[in-house]
């Protein structure tokens, strides 16, 4: 860790407050020229302009370099970009100084963090915080609370908002180390399974309170004795229909139904059903 | 006033896209945040609510993760609650209309990230001259190539739908709005089915089976049962990493 440690010494202090506030606002505009090819590249450029205005201040050629070496491809989860970004600042603050330092590497570091980054970021961002958020909000939403959707937005974004900023540091001050101590020390792959079992969990709830899936259809029995095809559901147990429908269309996709071959079998079971819905024999009793 | 209400409802769709491209993906282009706002300028908050809830479920799957293009959620959300508070729409034939809409949306996400591959060699051009404030101007030309597709469609499909759809409704059969109504109840399933697929592995359905259990048997409310969430996933956190076997 001497290295790390020494590496760290040598980059810190280029950086002023001016710097870091610019380069976070930018971080936001990620995207802002995505395209299939750069995709978020010319974004993580744009963000880290001013970082290489002060590192290159005397240096023309460095930052016309440096400048286009980070316009090239780049995609990550948006809410981390922070993270690679200040690991990209303290490796040009050592390349600007080192010229034995092999600029090559800066891509190859932010290529290699991409991969592992994303796949953390999407599963703490998109899988769970958001579905937390919208297990939470849509109960609300569905009384027709405000506080739907801003509960959603607070649970995403309050964590959003803080590993953005702090990724900016960390990544700068500690970027390599850090990343290497997670792995090593299966923090990481801790805290992912620990996000997957919460999102499960509100997962699971979701099906049984987001799908209002019943039936009216009514079987004549004779004698003027009628069945509700919905109360022998019911006895099975709660929301059996939303359960069955739930899995089947879960195994479905599994087994790699294209969502739009999905969808369309349920808008047709939708027909069949409101059909046999509407016909005399099955009518509930008036 | 009808004008001004196409402008800001055409200005929501703007947002939500510009929210992922220059605001930091705050998540304001999900359904129920979209639903809302529509609701509050077409003046029924209750009705871009509870919409919103139904079309979020439908569009749970749809998320835009990478270059993935998909269909525009946000229009289907953004278009169905106005028809609906607008037109006089059924709220849940307007939600069935809602997938249709966003497929014949999606060019509008399509469109500008390819005109957008043409900053690419100007920003290398430019970068080889040391010309950072004509990187900054190209980058930010291609911001408004996103605010520009998302805005016209969409202001002309308010302006000039709300009418349409009105007209339209009086002569479908009532079999197939019954049809539409059920389709909004099933579809549900799908966003959520999408979303297991996404995080549940064999390891966590138990979680999903007690969740759901909390649910349905026990009427546990969502945050309760986030919470309960919460401590399970604390619990592993906290004591798993002791021994490699102890999963």
């Amino acid at each position: 860790m001497t290295t790390a440690e020494n590496k760290n010494e040598l980059v810190a202090g280029k950086m002023t407050k001016q710097e870091f506030k610019s380069g976070f606002w930018r971080s936001c505009a990620l995207q802002g020229c995505f395209n299939y090819e750069r995709q978020q590249g010319l974004g993580f450029g744009y963000a880290m302009i001013p970082h290489l205005r002060r590192i290159y201040k005397d240096d023309e050629e460095g930052f016309k370099a440096a400048l286009k070496r980070h316009l090239t491809f780049y995609n990550i989860t948006p809410q981390c970009t922070t993270f690679v970004q200040g690991i990209a600042v303290a490796m040009e603050e050592e390349a600007s100084e080192n010229k034995e330092f092999d600029a090559s590497s800066i891509n190859a570091v932010k290529t290699a963090l991409m991969g592992p980054l994303s796949g953390i970021g999407d599963s703490i961002f998109w899988g769970t915080l958001r579905t937390i958020g919208l297990g939470v909000g849509l109960s609300f939403c569905m009384q027709g609370n405000i506080l739907g959707p801003i509960m959603f937005l607070l649970i995403h974004n309050i964590p959003h908002w803080i590993v953005r900023y702090k990724g900016l540091e960390i990544g700068y001050t500690q970027g390599m180390s850090f990343m290497e101590n997670a792995t090593e020390s299966g923090v990481l792959e801790k805290f992912t399974v620990a996000a997957k079992i919460l999102g499960a969990t509100v997962v699971g709830s979701m099906i049984a309170t987001m799908i209002s899936f019943t039936t009216t259809i009514t079987l004549n029995m004779g004698n003027y004795q009628t069945l509700a095809l919905q109360s022998v559901f019911d006895q099975i147990m709660p929301k059996f229909l939303p359960m069955v429908l739930a899995v089947t269309c879960f195994q479905l996709i599994r087994k790699g139904k294209k969502t739009t071959t999905v969808m369309l079998i349920l808008f047709l079971a939708a027909f069949v059903i409101a059909f046999l819905e509407g016909l005399a024999i099955f009518a509930p009793a008036a | 006033m009808f004008l001004i209400q196409c402008i800001l409802i055409a200005l929501v769709h703007v947002l939500g896209i510009l929210d992922g491209r220059i605001f930091g993906q705050n998540l304001l282009n999900t359904p129920i945040v979209e639903a809302t706002l529509v609701g509050i300028i077409c003046g029924d908050v209750v009705t871009g609510l509870t919409m919103g809830a139904t079309l979020q479920l439908i569009f749970m799957g749809f998320v835009g993760i990478g270059a993935t293009s998909l269909p525009n959620s946000s229009a289907g959300t953004i278009l169905a609650v106005s028809f609906a508070i607008l037109s006089k729409l059924e709220p849940e034939a307007a939600i069935a209309l809602s997938m249709p809409i966003a497929l014949l949306f999606q060019p509008c996400g399509i469109i500008p990230r390819i005109f957008n591959n043409i900053w690419n060699v100007k920003c290398d051009e430019a970068a080889d001259k040391g010309d950072f404030k004509a990187v900054e101007r190209y980058f930010w030309y291609g911001v408004c190539a996103f605010a520009v597709v998302y805005f016209v469609p969409m202001f002309l499909a308010v302006y000039f739908g709300s009418g349409a759809v009105e007209a339209i409704i009086n002569v479908i059969p009532k079999v197939v709005l019954a049809g539409l109504n059920k389709a909004s109840s099933l579809l549900p399933a799908l966003g959520i089915a999408l979303l297991m697929n996404y995080i549940v592995d064999k390891d966590a359905i138990p979680f999903m089976i007690l969740g759901f259990v909390l649910a349905a048997f026990m009427g546990v409310s969502s945050l309760g049962i986030a919470l309960i969430g919460l401590a399970i996933a604390l619990v592993y956190y906290n004591f798993k990493g002791t021994s490699e076997e102890d999963y």
